[in-house]
């Protein structure tokens, strides 16, 4: 089957995480032409997705859920790098003392 | 039901004495060696004939009749007849008044070190004053080297007693070596401990029978800043925490369970559990009727039987996680009987009192029964077993 | 309303124009709702709205959640980041403190001779009567020198095989060699002896009792399982280790013996039957394992994930079954639930090396071969016995001690499966109660990081760790996994 993704919407490493995530059930053959990415997925065996539904529906959930989480990642990571760096170090870095 | 112990009071003083203050040992023992007479209040109960010259002061207690007494220096109303033999007291022949600073055989000497506070608690029961307060530190200090010895705890209170700063380390420091075999609780908030430098200079003042009793109310920081009404305070608080234990000092969590804080009782002890986990003791505290509370009881007051649910829960996640765990000021017919285990009599034997409805209780010894401030408003689930 | 004194609660509220910030998380879906674990694996509950919300810091102050998330180490606002921040660092630096003692558990493995043909035993073993197959003592002097360059002040010494009993006067060696030694590091030392107990006798069990010695021995189910799974030509495997067992507990004490279990084809079948053996045993715990691949050859990627989807249903067919007893008043765990529970619940890590990151491949345990060769994993000695190598980081009579530790090898295995920087696991809402495991990975896709989405090795961890937060949404349930809690 074919999913078309715009990406202004979902831009091209959440489209490329969605990949890998599926990648044990789907295989994906990807194009890109004028901001809009165009999936074909099949199933691992060669055949073709009967309840596409329900494939589509993943998909958007999956594109939605990393959407998310490179938000997360993003808004999160110098606080990380801190609380990291204060865990291993033997003085406070926080201590305005 | 009994009145609270009456800890002051006005005295007759005889003619003719200086204007001092001194801070006495009592003794009954006229046969005191004069290096340690000099320092205590002979307390006359027989009409001695002896000289007492070698006292630093004598005493006696008010009587209506047979008034041969007026070789003594001080007489003692009657209803500070309590006063016995190791006490410590303060006189102040100027103002005429005698107070009690240490009771011998009381299991709970605290010493309230300073009024000053830099937290402003709803439920405060010793309300902050601003005006200098250091001659209480300054009593304390004379008078540790007069407590007996063998004393097994004590406790500072306040007001805030890192707020001292010198004199509250010289008074850490008196304990630890005048009394270094007692048992020490400092109550603080802990916020003062953010500093490391304090954290350290108390680590060095001090033996390993010190413990440090700091308040947490909340699991959420904006909640425990709204009760200790005081910006910043939770993070301050944590952070002292933090810095005694990198010093390994003792510190247990108190919490004051009411209106404001029973709801997340459950979710404070978890957190607790997870991220203060190394913490020496946890004591859960009932409600005192006291300074702030009566003001503020309408956003305080929870019957604590219906923060049962909470309570129960609480208990079972810190001794899930193995950490110690006290109830304090709860009566037992208010607590469920799986955390009786947990209820420690608390309140001294002469501050304690009990309630009509504990009449002909089965468990009364067993219950640490009423601060007297209760009467102001108690449990209404109060009932005796039989 | 307060006192006009004190101010109101709203006055103590965060007051920025910044509103809220986010700390670090990830999330999964467990079936409709979606769980967030953050740095420290401190986990919770949203449904997707709220989830939504909250990334789009749309949440307000006021709502429900708020107060939680920033109580759990969500969010954080002005009245919380200090003590946020400290208490975190302070919680990460506990989750990862025992692995920087370094490797504890050492393997020995004395001898490859065994009695028993286990069908799924990877190691070529050898006839009983010769001694060639036997680790010298030279090889064992050298290992025992390698022990003690372990910073570790808890060392764990096992000794494998073949059968070990087999060369029971090695062990005997080993154990007082190293007692002796230790009175100069004065570290806390563990024996322990894997053993199919065919040769035990009261000699054994005299030194094991004098050296406070464990007993690790294989128990794979009821009598025709078990004598499948271990056939030991002319003899009842099933009949003389339950004998042998009960007869090491007697002598040594219930807590002193431990049993597992290999799980075949066969064994998924049965595991109530299985555990119900093990009760038999006087046994209060059982560690049910998954297949292991190193036996087969993967022919195809797809073969190891539906083995697992089989192998979760027998997981979760036994686990039910223990949470039952434990409804009736026995007593009973499940071994690796207990190890995952124990990193959902409480803020420690008691260090399996099988479920950590970095993988506990060497710098956690170690195996010495009766050769010499030294292997970063017990597996990783089997992989070599099927014809692969790769793990083999060096020979304690050729190389010193930094020579095998530092083995390339060694060390990208470890530095390729780190968890934190390989792809989905960065991002898996599992990852604080997850491992890596780079010798399964290289063993079933010749890759250390391994591809997730085909690993079996993901698949079983993300699956136990959804049922386990599913199961505890019952709270007579949540009630008797917090039991089994090592705290």
């Amino acid at each position: 089957m074919i999913i078309t993704i715009n990406l202004d919407l979902f831009n091209l490493d959440i489209v490329k995480n969605v990949i890998y995530r599926n990648s044990g059930k789907y295989s994906f053959n990807l194009d890109i032409a004028n901001k809009i990415v165009t999936l074909n997925i099949k199933l691992l065996d060669g055949s073709v997705i009967v309840d596409k539904d329900e494939v589509e529906r993943e998909i958007s959930r999956d594109l939605i859920d990393q959407s998310l989480r490179q938000s997360v990642r993003e808004e999160t990571k110098d606080i990380r790098k801190l609380i990291i760096a204060q865990a291993f170090s033997n003085t406070d870095l926080l201590d305005d003392e | 039901m009994k009145d609270a112990l009456k800890l002051s009071s006005k005295i007759n003083v005889r003619e003719g004495l200086n204007k001092r203050k001194y801070i006495l040992r009592v003794t009954k023992n006229i046969n005191l060696p004069t290096v340690l007479a000099k320092e205590s209040l002979f307390l006359d109960e027989n009409s001695t004939t002896c000289d007492l010259d070698k006292f630093c002061l004598s005493g006696t207690v008010e009587k209506t009749s047979n008034q041969n007494l007026q070789t003594r220096d001080i007489y003692i109303p009657e209803q500070m007849s309590y006063i016995e033999e190791g006490d410590i007291v303060r006189v102040d022949l100027q103002n005429k008044t005698l107070k009690s600073l240490y009771r011998i055989n009381s299991l709970h000497n605290s010493f309230l070190v300073t009024e000053r506070c830099n937290s402003h608690c709803i439920m405060c029961s010793q309300p902050p004053k601003k005006a200098n307060d250091d001659f209480l530190a300054d009593d304390i200090i004379k008078m540790i080297p007069l407590i007996n010895r063998d004393v097994k705890f004590l406790g500072i209170t306040g007001g805030e007693a890192t707020l001292l700063n010198e004199k509250f380390l010289q008074i850490l420091s008196l304990i630890a070596n005048y009394l270094p075999e007692t048992q020490l609780d400092v109550l603080t908030n802990g916020r003062n401990f953010k500093n490391l430098d304090l954290a350290k200079a108390v680590a060095m003042s001090s033996n390993s029978n010190l413990q440090l009793c700091i308040p947490l109310y909340s699991d959420v920081s904006s909640i425990h800043n709204f009760v200790v009404q005081a910006d910043n305070a939770w993070n301050e608080t944590i952070k002292g925490i933090l810095n005694l234990k990198r010093l390994n000092q003792k510190v247990e969590i108190r919490v004051v369970i009411h209106k404001q804080t029973y709801k997340r009782l459950p979710q404070l002890c978890e957190f607790i559990s997870k991220n203060l986990g190394f913490v020496d003791h946890v004591a859960l505290m009932g409600l005192e009727m006291m300074g702030f509370t009566k003001p503020n009881i309408d956003e305080l007051w929870i019957d604590p039987k219906d923060y049962s649910q909470e309570l129960i829960e609480a208990c079972k996640i810190l001794e899930t996680f193995r950490i110690p765990t006290s109830i304090y000021n709860h009566q037992l017919c208010l607590l469920d009987e799986s955390l009786w285990s947990y209820a420690r009599k608390s309140i001294s034997d002469w501050k304690n009192i009990y309630m009509p409805e504990c009449k002909n209780c089965s468990v009364k010894n067993q219950c640490g029964g009423f601060f007297a401030s209760a009467t102001f408003k108690y449990s209404e689930f109060i009932k005796p077993f039989s | 309303m307060m006192n006009k004194l004190f101010n109101s609660r709203s006055a103590y509220e965060d007051s920025s124009t910044l509103g809220y910030e986010l700390l670090p998380f990830n999330f999964d879906k467990i079936n409709n709702k979606y769980i967030l674990t953050n740095i420290v694996g401190d986990s919770l509950f949203l449904d997707f709205d709220n989830l939504n919300q909250l990334i789009q810091h749309q949440l307000s102050p006021s709502s429900s959640i708020y107060n939680s998330l920033k109580a759990k180490f969500f969010i954080f606002d002005n009245t919380n980041k200090d003590g946020a921040l400290n208490l975190l660092s302070l919680r990460y630096r506990t989750k990862n403190y025992q692995k920087s003692f370094f490797t504890s558990l050492h393997m020995f493995v004395v001898s490859l001779r065994c009695d028993h043909s286990c069908p799924y035993c990877q190691v070529s073993r050898q006839n009983i009567k010769t001694n060639k197959f036997d680790m010298s003592k030279e090889i064992a002097d050298k290992g025992i020198d390698f022990v003690f360059k372990s910073p570790n002040p808890l060392i764990k010494i096992e000794f494998q095989g073949g059968e070990s009993m087999l060369n029971f006067n090695l062990i005997k060696y080993i154990t007082q060699e190293v007692k002796s030694k230790n009175e100069l590091y004065n570290k806390n030392i563990q024996f322990v002896i894997a053993t199919n107990l065919s040769f035990l006798d009261d000699e054994i069990l005299d030194f094991c009792k004098l050296n406070n010695i464990f007993i690790s021995t294989s128990l794979d189910g009821p009598k025709e399982l078990h004598n499948k799974n271990r056939p030991n030509p002319g003899n009842n495997s099933y009949q003389n280790t339950k004998k042998a067992i009960k007869k090491a507990q007697d002598r040594l004490g219930i807590d002193k013996v431990s049993a597992i279990m290999t799980t075949t084809e066969d064994s998924l079948r049965e595991p109530i039957e299985i555990i119900n053996e093990y009760i038999d045993s006087n046994f209060n715990s059982i560690f049910l394992r998954p297949l292991s691949p190193y036996g087969f050859a993967i022919k195809t990627k797809t073969y190891d994930k539906y083995k697992t989807k089989e192998w979760l249903d027998f997981y979760k067919k036994g686990l039910n079954y223990i949470l039952d007893l434990n409804k009736n008043g026995i007593f009973f765990t499940e071994f690796y639930a207990s190890i995952i529970l124990t990193k959902i619940l409480t803020p420690y890590d008691f260090g399996y090396v099988d479920l950590q990151s970095p993988t506990g491949a060497g710098i956690s345990a170690i195996v010495f071969n009766y050769d010499g060769n030294v292997y970063s994993s017990d597996e990783a000695r089997m992989l070599a016995e099927m014809g692969d190598d790769t793990f083999n980081i060096g020979n304690l009579l050729k190389d010193d001690y930094k020579k095998i530790m530092t083995h390339p090898t060694l060390l990208s295995s470890i530095e390729d499966s780190i968890t934190v920087s390989s792809p989905m696991c960065n991002e898996c809402a599992f990852i604080e109660y997850c491992g890596s495991d780079p010798t399964y990975h290289h063993a079933t896709q010749k890759d250390f990081t391994g591809f997730k989405p085909l690993s079996g090795f993901c698949e079983k961890n993300m699956e136990i760790a959804k049922y386990l937060f599913q199961l505890m949404e019952n709270e007579e349930n949540k009630k008797i996994l917090y039991n089994w809690l090592n705290i």
